[in-house]
């Protein structure tokens, strides 16, 4: 927002500096390809031109005076093994709403990112150590990083809700995915098992802690 | 003294040759003695693939094979692979076009993880091309992207197969 606001005040004063050379309103100037020209005519100068009689330079402070709020929902189709344990994440739907976005390759990316790594915090990654402190998943060997292998491709949904509290209406896109997914796959574990009396697993939900937990329940319905 | 052995490994058409400590790998070989880096070193225990490059035409992870390994083979990596920037290989020009990096690190390793995988397996299912992926890792792009593109090239290949 701030180089936003930089920028359209860089042109202003631009514009007046050119108002100045070429004798024209600042009302019939308009910014465009590099140049200042009036409007309809074929006069005009460079921005390098007007930079290099003298530096065009503006300093800037925006604040938004208020936290924005993106929001969306995840959806998540989880299959559990009961006799292993495993979960297994067949489709993950995600709405996120960051407002008019100028890049939707980039802001898919960031979401692609942030719903792996959700899913990843709902049933792989966790920092274990021993009981003298000493860390046991100091590898990728030890722990569980999610590889193509263990995540589906991900359906994305748009929305786009502008915020008031700025002027390009942009809000967060950067941690949605892992806000979203991880709740969501993690209450799909617990509700694919809910039929067999289980209505609480710690995450990551492991094939250990999903079997322990099935285990306890039936143990406890004999 | 170090002892050293004399190895000579083609590396991307080029002869190159050089007197080694047999410890060394053969990542290091390419990076410090060859000097080119596209090359990463991730996490120099076999788990992340981002040092993954071609030897005889086979994917291996770089910091894992010895220099002496590879003499008188031929090693492939990301420099090897497009004529030109203007010429991508197909693989590459695949990740460029379906987006399939973001901070680029794995990317040198993933592109010469596919090429292998599409010189075995030139039509691979979404499935298969997961599950041949699954040594080399990637943070920022949650793979979506990564599959595309693996998928896009094997289709702009075409039926080589």
């Amino acid at each position: 927002m701030a180089v936003y606001k930089a920028a359209g005040e860089l042109a202003e004063l631009a514009k007046q500096r050119a108002a100045d050379l070429l004798e024209a309103s600042v009302d019939d100037l308009e910014v465009a390809d590099g140049r200042v020209g009036v409007r309809g005519t074929d006069t005009g100068v460079s921005l390098a031109d007007l930079a290099a009689r003298e530096q065009l330079k503006v300093e800037t402070v925006f604040d938004s005076g208020a936290a924005s709020f993106p929001f969306g929902a995840h959806v998540a189709v989880v299959e559990v093994d009961v006799e292993s344990g495993k979960a297994v994440v067949d489709r993950i739907v995600t709405v996120d709403d960051a407002g008019p976005v100028l890049n939707p390759l980039l802001a898919e990316g960031q979401r692609h990112g942030g719903i792996a790594q959700g899913i990843a915090q709902a049933l792989f990654e966790e920092v274990v150590y021993d009981e003298d402190g000493n860390p046991l998943t100091a590898t990728f060997a030890d722990y569980g990083f999610p590889s193509a292998a263990e995540l589906p491709s991900f359906t994305l949904v748009d929305m786009e809700t502008p915020t008031p509290l700025n002027p390009l209406g942009a809000k967060g896109i950067g941690e949605a995915g892992t806000i979203g997914a991880t709740p969501a796959v993690q209450s799909a574990v617990v509700d694919a098992v809910s039929h067999l009396g289980v209505r609480h697993i710690d995450m990551p939900a492991t094939p250990l802690r999903v079997w322990t937990a099935i285990q306890a329940a039936t143990e406890g319905a004999k | 003294m170090t002892s050293t052995v004399k190895v000579q490994i083609t590396v991307n058409g080029q002869p190159t040759s050089a007197d080694v400590e047999p410890r060394l790998l053969l990542a290091h070989y390419v990076r410090d003695v060859v000097g080119i880096k596209a090359t990463n070193i991730g996490c120099d225990t076999t788990s992340c693939g981002a040092c993954t490059v071609l030897l005889d035409g086979e994917s291996v992870k770089s910091c894992t094979v010895l220099a002496v390994q590879a003499d008188q083979q031929e090693v492939t990596t990301m420099e090897g692979l497009s004529p030109s920037p203007d010429e991508l290989h197909p693989v590459a020009a695949a990740f460029r076009q379906e987006h399939g990096l973001q901070c680029g690190f794995c990317t040198p390793g993933m592109v010469m993880a596919t090429v292998s995988l599409l010189a075995e397996n030139p039509h691979p299912t979404e499935r298969e091309v997961r599950e041949n992926l699954e040594g080399n890792l990637c943070r920022c792009t949650g793979y979506h992207n990564i599959v595309r593109a693996v998928l896009a090239a094997a289709e702009a290949q075409g039926g080589d197969s």
